[in-house]
């Protein structure tokens, strides 16, 4: 059955040194039917707007196997200082084993495409490739809760250059079909290639998920 | 489903196995990646002003030898620094930039061995050494013996010429970090002089499948912007062994090839009184 969710998330709480200017606040649309997964989302900051779009197509189905080919872009706007596109296009592939368990496998080619407005006039764009990836591994325990660790190079609103992962778990309690909380905890790494790589922030979100 | 589930016990298991062992026998101290001791925002949370190089007897016009990524401890490549060294004594600049990766594995051995050779520059062209942090100085817990023993015991620096003001600042970890960047912030915009930078990691590097410089993208849109406002007229780059130069209307991004594996280095000439300088590449024998 296709489902649609509406997932209204917001920032509480960062170790980032200039806290609150990372404060945000999340609106995302998310549309999941056996052949397509498609969904948006925008993301507002006290000097930052986000907005993003993916769609994944699931061209080979089995019982508990599917394999997709997705595309995802994303605009990000810096107050005075930049606006960046970012266009990810990619494989994905998802298997649930067993009705507790499912996991979720992308890997895509990636491309960043900036402009910095104090250097627009003489550098129109500043243009990189790069590839991303995400791995996430959903468990569904009891019916009332489910949890997930995702280890990935990039997440909706934030895309950076292979390899600076990020950790994420979070949890979700379902009151209803219809509605669950959801809390996430993400930890921000910078440049794991060059293996001096440091833990730059962490970040706590809180929000709450309707599906109809 | 039993065999899936023993099938996926055992993919578990090997990845657990491999891994492991792998963070922990590196030489590079893979383990670290994931917490690291002295990370940027303590590194580098405040700008130290130095004294200028022999600032009474520096003359309008005056010669900088650039080099990056010399490895000691790196069995990889011949080592050049003799060769260097006559080179100095031919050329005689005034002081020397180092942009980092002095050692290959961040050991106390290697570190040392960077002392020696910084005492051998000194006594051969007389100039002071400027050295930065590099990433492959922070392996093993580098950063402690980095500080201890390269001059001027920090990571983020500046002094100032008659015309030029010389930003030295800590990309070691990919990143600048909150602190750092404000820091910078403070500085440059109480600053008039026409600015050069030096930085281990670039700002930004050519259209690669996997691009060698600050990930944080939105990090390097500000430096890039507070560079631009602030009249930084030349960065100096290291780390990714590349000869790379970038040409933004009045901003050079310079990317000084690597020492130890390409034999190459750059050479500076400021000419203080017309505000002046160019930067020459030059190629070992």
């Amino acid at each position: 059955m296709p489902r649609h969710s509406v997932l209204v998330e917001n920032m509480l709480l960062t170790d980032r040194y200039n806290f609150p200017k990372n404060v945000y606040f999340q609106g995302n649309y998310l549309y999941d039917a056996p052949i397509v997964t498609a969904g948006g989302g925008v993301q507002f900051g006290t000097d930052k707007f986000d907005l993003q779009g993916s769609g994944v197509f699931w061209f080979l189905r089995t019982n508990h196997q599917k394999l997709g080919a997705g595309l995802v872009y994303h605009l990000n706007v810096l107050q005075n200082i930049s606006a960046t596109n970012d266009l990810l296009a990619g494989l994905y592939y998802k298997c649930q084993p067993i009705w507790w368990f499912s996991f979720l496998l992308n890997f895509n080619y990636f491309f960043k495409c900036r402009t910095i407005f104090e250097i627009a006039d003489y550098v129109p764009a500043l243009i990189n490739n790069s590839l991303g990836f995400s791995v996430r591994l959903d468990f569904y325990p009891i019916k009332y809760i489910s949890f997930y660790l995702e280890m990935a190079t990039y997440e909706k609103f934030r895309y950076q250059f292979f390899l600076s992962p990020i950790f994420m778990t979070g949890v979700s309690i379902n009151f209803s079909d219809s509605c669950s909380i959801v809390f996430s905890l993400k930890a921000i790494y910078q440049h794991f290639l060059v293996l001096s790589a440091g833990h730059e922030y962490n970040e706590f979100s809180f929000g709450m998920r309707f599906s109809f | 489903m039993r065999l899936r589930l023993r099938l996926m016990k055992k993919i578990v298991f090997m990845v657990f196995a491999l891994f492991f062992p792998i963070l922990f026998s590196c030489n590079f101290a893979l383990h670290e990646v994931f917490y690291r001791d002295g990370e940027v925002n303590v590194r580098a949370d405040s700008l130290k002003e130095i004294p200028a190089p022999i600032a009474a007897s520096l003359p309008s016009k005056f010669k900088i030898a650039i080099i990056t990524d010399i490895h000691f401890g790196s069995t990889k490549y011949a080592r050049y620094e003799n060769q260097f060294l006559s080179w100095l004594n031919q050329t005689m600049p005034d002081f020397v930039i180092c942009l980092g990766d002095v050692s290959e594995h961040g050991l106390s051995n290697e570190i040392d061995a960077y002392s020696e050779f910084v005492d051998k520059i000194k006594s051969v062209c007389g100039g002071e050494v400027y050295t930065i942090v590099g990433n492959h100085d922070l392996y093993n817990s580098g950063w402690n013996f980095f500080s201890e023993k390269i001059f001027p015991q920090t990571s983020l620096y500046h002094f100032s010429t008659q015309k030029f003001s010389w930003y030295f600042i800590d990309t070691a970890s990919g990143y600048l970090g909150e602190k750092q960047m404000s820091a910078l912030k403070n500085a440059m915009r109480k600053d008039s002089l026409p600015k050069i930078v030096s930085s281990h990691i670039p700002i930004y590097f050519r259209d690669v499948i996997m691009p060698d410089m600050l990930q944080d993208t939105e990090e390097a849109d500000e430096l890039i912007t507070l560079f631009s406002k602030e009249n930084v007229r030349l960065v100096l780059e290291g780390h990714t062994h590349e000869h790379e130069r970038r040409n933004w209307k009045n901003m050079i991004l310079y990317n000084v090839p690597g020492f130890l594996e390409l034999h190459q280095w750059a050479l500076l000439t400021v000419d203080e009184t017309a505000g002046t300088f160019d930067v020459e590449l030059i190629i070992g024998n």
